[in-house]
């Protein structure tokens, strides 16, 4: 009965938005509960063989949902201006579906997938008999739209065992939903709305691009892993696990670690359905970059269809491949500076520095509407010179209140970063209840008189 | 089992507290609550202010007791000086003082959630300035403006008429309870934020007055026409074909028929008079067709009579009069209350035409054909 109310209860969830979409969700959930069944059917040992067919029309369906809903306009615009290019008359829009984007296409599509493909490798020997529990398993509301992507050999027997849930269950789940409302309604929108007007059109002042790149590294973070923390924390009130997305992502000393942390999920499916299939580290550092490069590429373009993401995807690539290429370098440096704490410390934030300057400068291109204003900011960022900022470091007096303040809730942002790393607070807060009543009355005020209307959660969009 | 019953308990009373404490802070948030005080900052949230400030009696205190309404939107605001206008009206003695009530974006739609609450009586005028730009058929989602924004100014089933609204947010605005919370808690936290602010930065805050909300705007300076021609055709604002809506289900333009319903059943008289611009502003961002539809259909209006347009430099940028802008327009306002006149006698008018003619010179030629 839980079952079957929670499965209407995410439909309603779902079909609030647009309720003609519940269709797409519902037919990805038929054609993978199909497919599982008659790949759960076959012997484990022959699923590779006489379980493609079924996989096949799995991947085939999910990916052409995806493919048609969110690629199609896409590769109709590439083609009309390569046909345009050739010679060929062709007015572009009116050949454009424009098509609405599902909202979380790209996640239960994905989830689907995996569920298929595990079946297939044998990761799971039974297939969910139940359609109920295997339909909430796609639908289920707290992370349906914007992840996490969770595997079915962990969410999918949580759905079978009878309900259970613990008091420090409850505590934890209402700390996380409150925490995850500051992050978004407090800090995110505040951000959000500082930033926006730098986005609408091309980079004017130097300064400005600059603060409004590092401005959204820290908006991206706070609004995405926001996101997680809300389902997490439903999940937890009722009586379910999700897993945890992000793992301290904002202040790391390298890109590759910055993956290891940022939304985890994904990076998890990214690397166990394309990475090591590709071979992962397997096949010599050649083609161990290749590799990278590629599931980097397909990273950028499950974001979105546009030639930004393509360009994202392969500046995150080509970071991790050159993190590869200086690792030996890096070390020896590494090395020369933990000789004393004070030259430890400071070499680590120097590095976390570097890395979060760099993916700032990776993320122009996943905030800006285009390619033209992505690229009018990255010429005012890197090709005015540093005159720009030896003045304003001279004169900082001149940075807007608005900015000012956006920063300030950046530094917030850091200390409590650093403050769960070193100092492990949210275990600290769960243990002692009149620490948790106490946060969690400051959580409850601030969201109350300090959240403001922003724009929906970023990765909506995908 | 018994962890998990322990458990749901929790959840019931935890539920229960959250309910109580969000009624609590919600209570915290009235329209004039200490914080919404220092935190107040939007147009409409002044008028209304400005309305529970109005003591009715006192300002139909003078002969003849009638009043003639100023509502409209922030080209309005800065179009008359009421300070000047009512030492004018009683130096000519007349039966009318005026009160204004003029806000940024305050368009037919917004203006009408002022107009329903006023006290208006038989001879009463309300005068209102329509300006082609509010007709677009996506008004609502052009302006950007807040949902609160929208909800403060509206009632419920107004809301519910709002074409471009989807189900869910007319649901939402609907049941938006309590409303006053919904309505007044982003300036309740400006003032919160303010306070918070003030040890960084040194002083106390103090209560804003809401003048440039209240009365006008004091800008004078000009921005340069020549840059804006130049972007006119990528600019925002500029109307394109298929961009005037002038449906009777448009959002400001159902909210006319209100306006004129409203006035009607208290016996006053309406009065509606078009926000022209500078001469230059119509050949720059709206395309002929526009000018053309519009034109005729605000001449056909009963209502409608003719203002005299300011001089070029009478504005501020492309609609919003400046103080010489405001001269011209508040002593017309002052005669028109005497006479009454449909059209301005002709001293009162500088040539179109000669008005034209000095701006033409920065157009490009498509700018430059003739609109009618």
């Amino acid at each position: 009965m839980k079952i079957w109310f929670l499965l209407v209860m995410s439909y309603v969830f779902y079909g609030f938005w647009e309720p003609t979409l519940c269709s797409l969700i519902m037919l990805s959930t038929v054609v993978d509960y199909g497919c599982g069944r008659k790949i759960g059917s076959i012997p484990i040992e022959q699923r590779r063989s006489k379980g493609k067919p079924w996989l096949g029309l799995s991947l085939a369906v999910n990916l052409g949902l995806l493919g048609f809903f969110k690629y199609c306009d896409f590769f109709i615009a590439e083609f009309v201006h390569a046909a345009g290019w050739l010679g060929f008359a062709m007015e572009g829009d009116q050949y454009l579906l424009n098509l609405i984007l599902p909202v979380g296409i790209s996640f239960y599509t994905f989830q689907t997938m995996a569920y298929s493909i595990d079946l297939y490798r044998g990761d799971i020997e039974h297939p969910e008999r139940h359609f109920g529990r295997f339909a909430l398993y796609v639908a289920f509301f707290p992370q349906l739209v914007a992840g996490p992507v969770e595997r079915a050999p962990h969410l999918l027997p949580q759905f079978s065992r009878p309900f259970r849930i613990s008091p420090n269950m409850v505590r934890e789940g209402i700390f996380m939903i409150l925490l995850g409302f500051v992050k978004k309604v407090v800090i995110a929108d505040r951000l959000a709305r500082v930033i926006e007007p730098f986005y609408l059109s091309a980079a004017e002042s130097t300064i400005d691009a600059a603060a409004a790149m590092l401005l959204f590294t820290c908006q991206i973070y706070v609004d995405f892993s926001s996101y997680s923390d809300i389902a997490i924390g439903l999940g937890l009130l009722l009586g379910y696990n999700i897993r945890p997305n992000f793992n301290l992502p904002f202040v790391v000393p390298s890109i590759p670690e910055r993956w290891r942390r940022w939304h985890i999920s994904m990076s998890h499916w990214f690397r166990d359905y394309i990475f090591i299939p590709l071979g992962g580290s397997r096949k010599g550092p050649v083609r161990t970059q290749v590799n990278i490069m590629l599931v980097m590429f397909l990273s950028g373009l499950w974001h979105g269809a546009s030639n930004n993401f393509v360009m994202w995807g392969l500046l995150n690539g080509a970071t991790m491949v050159g993190h590869k290429v200086l690792v030996k370098p890096l070390r020896v440096v590494s090395g020369a500076m933990e000789r004393t704490e004070v030259t430890r410390v400071c070499y680590y934030y120097l590095c976390c520095w570097v890395t979060f300057c760099t993916i700032a400068s990776i993320n122009i291109f996943f905030r800006c509407p285009d390619w033209e204003t992505a690229t009018s900011f990255v010429e005012a960022i890197f090709c005015s010179g540093l005159d720009p900022y030896f003045k304003f470091l001279l004169k900082p007096g001149r940075m807007d209140r608005g900015l000012f303040e956006a920063f300030s809730w950046v530094f917030v942002v850091f200390c409590a970063h650093e403050g769960q790393r070193y100092f492990d607070l949210r275990t600290k807060i769960l243990t002692n209840p009149r620490v948790w009543s106490a946060v969690c009355l400051f959580f409850f005020w601030w969201v109350i008189n300090f959240g403001i209307t922003g724009p929906e959660f970023i990765y909506y969009q995908f | 089992m018994a962890e998990t019953t322990v458990a749901v308990r929790h959840i019931r009373g935890f539920t229960v507290l959250a309910l109580v404490l969000y009624v609590l802070f919600a209570w915290m948030v009235q329209p004039d609550s200490i914080m919404v005080r220092y935190g107040r900052h939007n147009g409409s949230s002044w008028n209304l202010w400005k309305f529970r400030q109005l003591d009715e009696e006192l300002e139909r205190s003078h002969t003849g007791g009638r009043i003639l309404w100023l509502v409209g939107s922030s080209m309005l605001r800065d179009s008359f000086d009421v300070e000047e206008l009512n030492r004018s009206l009683t130096q000519n003695e007349s039966e009318y003082r005026a009160i204004k009530f003029g806000q940024s974006r305050g368009a037919t739609g917004i203006s009408r959630g002022i107009l329903k609450q006023l006290p208006l009586r038989e001879g009463d005028v309300v005068l209102h300035g329509m300006s082609v730009e509010n007709q677009r058929r996506d008004w609502v989602e052009f302006t950007q403006l807040p949902d609160w924004r929208i909800m403060m100014m509206n009632s419920s089933s107004e809301i519910w008429n709002i074409p471009s609204w989807g189900w869910q947010k007319k649901l939402e605005a609907t049941v938006a309870v309590p409303r006053t919370f919904f309505l007044y808690q982003e300036e309740a936290m400006d003032g919160w934020t303010e306070w918070l602010n003030a040890p960084f930065y040194g002083e106390a805050p103090t209560e804003p007055k809401g003048r440039r909300h209240l009365e006008f705007r004091r800008k004078t300076k000009l921005k340069r026409t020549q840059k804006m021609v130049d972007e006119s055709e990528t600019f925002r604002n500029h109307m394109r074909s298929g961009d005037l809506d002038l449906h009777p289900t448009q959002y400001n333009i159902e909210a006319l028929s209100d306006f004129r319903e409203i006035v009607e059943s208290a016996g006053a008289t309406l009065v509606l008079f078009e926000h022209v611009g500078r001469t230059i502003y119509k050949d720059i961002y709206l395309d002929d067709d526009i000018e053309r539809d519009w034109n005729r259909w605000f001449a056909a209006q009963p209502e409608a009579i003719q203002f005299p347009v300011p001089p070029d430099d009478g504005y501020y940028d492309m609609k919003h009069p400046n103080a010489k802008g405001r001269a011209v327009l508040t002593a017309y306002l002052v005669d028109w209350v005497t006479h009454r006149w449909d059209q301005p006698p002709m001293d009162w008018v500088t040539s179109w035409q000669q008005q034209r003619a000095k701006t033409t010179s920065m157009l490009s030629p498509s700018q430059q054909e003739p609109a009618e």
